[in-house]
């Protein structure tokens, strides 16, 4: 089971770098198909199907769908690498690039540190949890239980998103809205 | 646990680095969604102690979902741009200083 | 809660009268809509009500930055009157995306769990995104509205990381509980706060993360930029505040200093660069990064004099920003441009513009009898009272540097001769919002007990 945890968040990583350094945005954006597949599988090690099938559904589903049809339409040339049979591979290092790569390496050595020095088998509202039967097993019916707490304890949040979604439809459709020639 | 963590950060630092180093609009776009990402896998591996109310697997899904209504509205303000500049490269949009 | 409720309708109900073409209906029924938000919101004054499962806290604080959100855009809507007009013409949309706004606000300003803020800020966010590159014809509008999302996006990536790590450490999201969780030694819940501050740092523009302001404001349409500079600042200011009150506030020796950091940055960041703008609304976003500074110095003292404290000078903040840009929007209107000389023998054609505009900005730069100078008086008097004395001395250098730049625009008003200038036609709706706003700056700047002990 661990193998499989690992092989997954190495598919994972390795997508993403090849999305943060690839020319060719075509394959980036399929990568990024690969790295969100990859996380509905950790999301499932973490015991949480339902927002496993959530992310499949949604990002995996509607976003990289979504993101396609706009590299479609704002670049003309993006389909023509792949069909050409070229292969630009990624240019790794760039002068220019450097000072990202390393505000992201201190930006990941400072989270490393942080997890590092946290002592997870001592924290209270982990004990507790635990304690109290709290803790997910994997033998329980969790999407039942998410979508009673849906309907009930987040039922605000739930509501005040409607809005959320009402306000980004009507945004969306603004402004994509076919030109009148004045 | 901690190695979701470790996985978490090591996507997140990819998602900044992603967003500081490309010069594409769209591809900044999915920096920004492994930042998100990593987010929510943090928030389910943490969700694993809450079987009652669900804390962390409920506010995953609700930053999937926001996530997701933002990128049709940026998809919709790059087309927009890409229209009026013929580009959609963020540093290459510099109408600005008269 | 009713009036988030009537406010969220009221944007559907709004959307609805565009789609019957009930133009001239909009603005009476947005106003009056309003007043009823405003209304019902002071009628949970004092009952402390909890909501859904403590989702939500209707306190004091969240009815007192209520009713100022709700009041701040209705002098907006008293502004638009004929300006959505010359954009396009789907009015409905703006009016709509506007109340949406407002209602991310009222959530911002009233949650009490972490899912609430992310959502609140959202709703704000995603509607000005759209706002933002309302012009659709024009590049820069455009362009004002991919860095706006851009920005904003990022700073959701940090702002969710940081809540992420922040259930990590005191294993819930409800403000409450993670003030009694005693985890703020850990490292986990360290490196939450310090993200979730970044996160809200590029909202409220604070500097080091501030740079996308200048250009949003000004690729912004004008009223836009207003909603900007008003309302987002003081939800995001109240969001913070609220944030670091309830949650973090037994923390506050680790993040104090952050803050203090970020606090002399934007001052001076703010400040000098608005020194060398020659164009009013890239001079008044500057100034909006520099105030940001002057209320990074409330949050630093803790405790309900900072909410008071906050409350004084977003309604000061909030009033004479709100005659700064219209008057701003008036004169690039008529003149074509804002560049400061476009103010030259503005006293000789309009005096009441004049005057008014001289009002705000001295009240901007906190200058006696203005509802400004106890906005600035009462965050100096709380940080002092916190012991950062060196700090306010900071504060007290770039208010006297605002002041030379603020009175740029004065000077051009008054000595300045322009012997082509016509006098600039007011519709009513300008005339009324802007006496009442002058009226305001004064009464608060005469007595501001009214608004001090408010909270």
């Amino acid at each position: 089971m661990t193998a499989i945890f690992y092989i997954l968040a190495g598919i994972m990583l390795a997508a993403a770098c090849y999305v943060a350094v690839s020319r060719d945005i075509a394959r980036a954006v399929f990568c990024f198909f690969g790295v969100l597949f990859a996380m509905a599988g950790l999301y499932i090690f973490a015991l949480a199907d339902f927002v496993a099938v959530t992310q499949i559904l949604v990002y995996a589903g509607g976003v990289v769908v979504l993101m396609i049809f706009a590299l479609m339409l704002t670049d003309k040339q993006l389909l023509e690498n792949i069909r050409r049979g070229e292969s630009s591979g990624p240019r790794l290092f760039r002068a220019r690039a450097l000072p990202s790569i390393l505000l992201a390496l201190a930006v990941f050595a400072v989270l490393l540190q942080v997890i590092t020095a946290v002592d997870w088998g001592n924290m209270a509202w982990r004990h507790e949890a635990v304690a109290a039967g709290n803790r997910i097993t994997g033998h329980e019916n969790m999407v039942e239980n998410v979508g009673v707490n849906l309907m009930t304890r987040y039922l605000l949040p739930f509501e005040v998103i409607s809005v959320f979604l009402l306000a980004a439809l009507i945004g969306a459709a603004y402004l994509a809205r076919g030109r009148t020639n004045n | 646990m901690s190695h979701f963590l470790i996985v978490g950060a090591a996507l997140f630092s990819i998602g900044l680095y992603t967003v500081f180093s490309r010069k594409n609009a769209i591809l900044v776009l999915i920096g920004i969604e492994f930042m998100l990402n990593a987010a929510i896998l943090n928030l389910v591996a943490f969700g694993r102690y809450d079987r009652i109310d669900n804390e962390g697997q409920v506010f995953a899904i609700f930053a999937i979902v926001l996530a997701a209504a933002t990128v049709a509205v940026a998809l919709a303000i790059i087309i927009n741009v890409y229209k009026q500049y013929k580009t959609i490269d963020p540093d290459k949009i510099k109408d600005m200083k008269y | 809660m009713t009036s988030l409720i009537i406010v969220s309708v009221l944007a559907v109900a709004v959307l609805y009268l565009g789609l019957f073409k009930y133009k001239t209906a909009l603005l009476p029924v947005s106003v009056t809509g309003l007043l009823a938000a405003a209304a019902m919101a002071a009628m949970d004054w004092d009952l402390e009500k909890m909501y859904f499962s403590e989702m939500m806290l209707f306190d004091n604080y969240a009815v007192a930055f209520s009713i100022l959100l709700i009041l701040t855009t209705l002098l907006i809507f008293g502004l638009s009157r004929n300006y959505f007009e010359k954009i396009s013409n789907n009015v409905a949309e703006y009016y709509a995306l506007m109340l949406f706004a407002l209602a991310g606000g009222v959530v911002m300003v009233s949650f009490h769990n972490l899912a609430m803020l992310f959502i609140g800020i959202e709703i704000l966010s995603i509607s000005l995104y759209v706002l933002a590159g309302i012009r659709r014809k024009d590049p820069a509008s455009n362009e004002a509205s991919l860095k706006y999302f851009l920005m904003g996006a990022f700073a959701t990536g940090f702002l969710l990381f940081g809540t992420a790590l922040i259930y990590g450490a005191t294993g819930s999201f409800n403000l409450a509980a993670i003030a009694s969780s005693g985890a703020f030694e850990s490292a986990l819940f360290r490196a939450g706060v310090l993200l979730m501050m970044v996160g809200l740092s590029f909202k409220v523009s604070v500097a080091p993360f501030h740079t996308w302001t200048p250009d949003v404001y000004e690729g912004s349409p004008g009223l836009i930029a207003m909603f900007m500079a008003t309302v987002v600042k003081t939800a995001g200011f109240a969001a913070f505040l609220r944030l670091f009150l309830m949650a973090f506030a037994e923390a506050s020796a680790f993040w104090a200093i952050t803050v203090a950091i970020l606090c002399i940055l934007t001052l001076f960041a703010g400040n000098i660069t608005a020194v060398f703008q020659d164009r009013f609304k890239r001079l008044l976003a500057w100034s909006s990064v520099s105030h940001a500074g002057y209320l990074l110095l409330a949050i630093l003292a803790v405790g309900f004099s900072a909410s008071s404290a906050v409350l004084v000078y977003t309604i000061a903040y909030s009033l004479a920003s709100v005659a700064a840009f219209g008057i701003m929007i008036l004169v690039s209107r008529a003149r074509g441009n804002d560049h400061l000389d476009s103010f030259n023998g503005l006293a000789r054609t309009n005096p009441f513009l004049a005057f008014t505009l001289t009002l705000a900005v001295c009240s901007l730069a906190g200058i006696p009898l203005t509802a400004g100078f106890f906005g600035k008086f009462y965050v100096f008097k709380v940080a002092l009272a916190q012991g950062y004395t060196w700090l306010v001395v900071l504060a007290v250098i770039n208010a006297m540097i605002g002041i030379y730049y603020y009175f740029k625009v004065i000077i051009a008003m008054y000595m300045k001769e322009n012997a082509n200038a016509v006098a600039i036609q007011l519709n009513p709706g300008f005339r009324l919002v802007l006496s009442i706003v002058v009226f305001l700056i004064f009464l608060f700047g005469i007595f501001p007990g009214l608004i001090a002990n408010i909270l």
